[in-house]
């Protein structure tokens, strides 16, 4: 029983001691999640209002980027960005800004749907009410549709938030040093390899379970009693 | 805007086929996979308090943990540890197929939920047993309120099969990339990568609509 306390911790024990350096990781993976997550929401707005618009052209238009937009991996669009755009416009593009866009891209499309099934969840009576009232179509949106919309979005936003997050690891393969990166290094040089990837994967399910635990507490504020 | 070169690159859609065949090769070897995963996630979640705490916990591992973690950490770390060399392609639908079992196991969960309680009610007093009642009353109706998300599941399967690349299964990406580095044409070889893969998910969609419309119930 002894010996295998020692074997455990002969084994982990190293792998536990440099937590610390992998998870100076976590800064840069939450900087290009949440600067994608909010980039993404942007553009899943922009494509809604498309699809919303009552143009033909322009719901066309949106709905074809959303499908083509949504039907790539996360790892084509890193290495599209990364390796095949800068052929194109001449000037390389950093690492970390290739993951932002990549992963802003992937997602404008997945938010776009979110929000577009929560904006038509508002009823349609709320929009006659408003243009009986005579608010302009702007102020109808910003002051009635979204407000009410929002809370129906929270928490698949939520959770796109958390597949962003998970997402994010692949930008490791163009050598953005997030944890994911971090710890397959230092899986290499020692040779750990079970030990580094458990500790890291159950980093990533730590985070993404203190989002959606978030998530359930901020769906019951904002609840409409 | 340099010059662009396609003919190279088109000359060489044969390679683009077979990397897209080994992607199609795994996305539904996976999705068997993930499909009994599912079931047997969404099942314990409907059993007694213990295995469903099971399930729940399982759950929440299961979709916390990324995609390129998984395929990491079955291909390097648990190949380590069980001493057993697992085979790049194994490896990837072992991972694929336990990254979107999280996801199969709540819309299984969700499509029994939705059937009307009589059904089980109404099987049970036809005097079937509860194995006879879920596989001729209740999963044949499951089934078809799945299918929708189911091919959502597949299209993630077809995605996440792209990541075969990183451990050197010669599918689809590892085939722009090697066309890409060798000829030096990364913008023709990328962009008719995402051809190849946008075509690919959307003859997915496209079968999965047809599945759904054939197997309705008139």
């Amino acid at each position: 029983m002894i010996d295998w306390f020692e074997k455990l911790w002969s084994t982990w024990g190293p792998v536990l001691g440099s937590t610390g350096a992998i998870s100076e990781g976590i800064y840069i993976t939450l900087a290009v999640s949440f600067a994608s997550f909010g980039l993404a929401c942007i553009g899943g707005l922009v494509l809604t209002l498309m699809r919303l618009s009552g143009l033909k052209w322009l719901e066309k238009t949106a709905f074809t980027l959303t499908q083509i937009f949504r039907s790539l991996s996360a790892y084509v669009y890193v290495l599209f960005i990364y390796f095949a755009l800068p052929a194109i416009i001449g000037v390389p593009i950093p690492p970390i800004v290739a993951g932002i866009i990549g992963l802003t891209i992937l997602n404008s499309a997945y938010i776009a749907e979110i929000l577009r099934s929560a904006l038509s969840s508002v009823g349609s009576g709320q929009r006659e009410a408003a243009a009986v009232l005579g608010i302009s179509t702007s102020r109808t949106y910003t002051d009635i549709i979204l407000p009410q919309g929002i809370r129906v979005a929270i928490p698949s936003l939520v959770s796109q938030l958390t597949i962003i997050l998970k997402d994010s690891s692949i930008i490791g393969v163009i050598g953005v040093a997030d944890i994911m990166y971090r710890a397959s290094h230092t899986a290499a040089l020692t040779f750990q390899y079970f030990e580094y990837y458990t500790l890291v994967g159950l980093m990533y399910v730590v985070v993404v379970f203190i989002l959606t635990t978030f998530s359930s507490w901020v769906e019951r504020k904002l609840r409409i009693p | 805007m340099p010059d662009m070169n396609w003919g190279a690159v088109l000359s060489r859609y044969d390679l683009f086929l077979a990397g897209a065949a080994v992607d199609i090769y795994i996305a539904l070897a996976s999705f068997a996979l993930t499909v009994v995963i599912g079931l047997c996630l969404a099942s314990m979640s409907r059993g007694n308090g213990f295995s469903r705490t099971v399930s729940y916990i399982l759950v929440q591992i299961i979709r916390g943990a990324p995609l390129y973690v998984l395929l990491l950490w079955v291909y390097f770390g648990v190949s380590q540890v069980i001493g057993i060399n697992i085979p790049p392609v194994a490896a990837v639908i072992i991972a694929l197929g336990i990254a979107t079992s999280g996801v199969t196991a709540e819309v299984f969960r969700s499509s029994f939920l939705a059937l009307d309680k009589g059904q089980a009610l109404a099987a049970k007093s036809f005097g079937m047993t509860r194995w006879q009642a879920y596989t001729s009353v209740l999963f044949p109706q499951a089934i078809r309120i799945a299918l929708p998300q189911l091919g959502n599941v597949f299209v993630m399967q077809l995605k996440g099969a792209t990541y075969a690349a990183v451990i050197g299964v010669a599918e689809a990406v590892f085939v722009a990339q090697e066309i890409s580095t060798s000829l030096f044409l990364p913008f023709e070889a990328y962009g008719a990568l995402a051809i190849v893969l946008v075509l690919m998910a959307f003859t997915a969609s496209f079968a999965f609509n047809l599945t759904e419309r054939r197997l309705r119930i008139k």
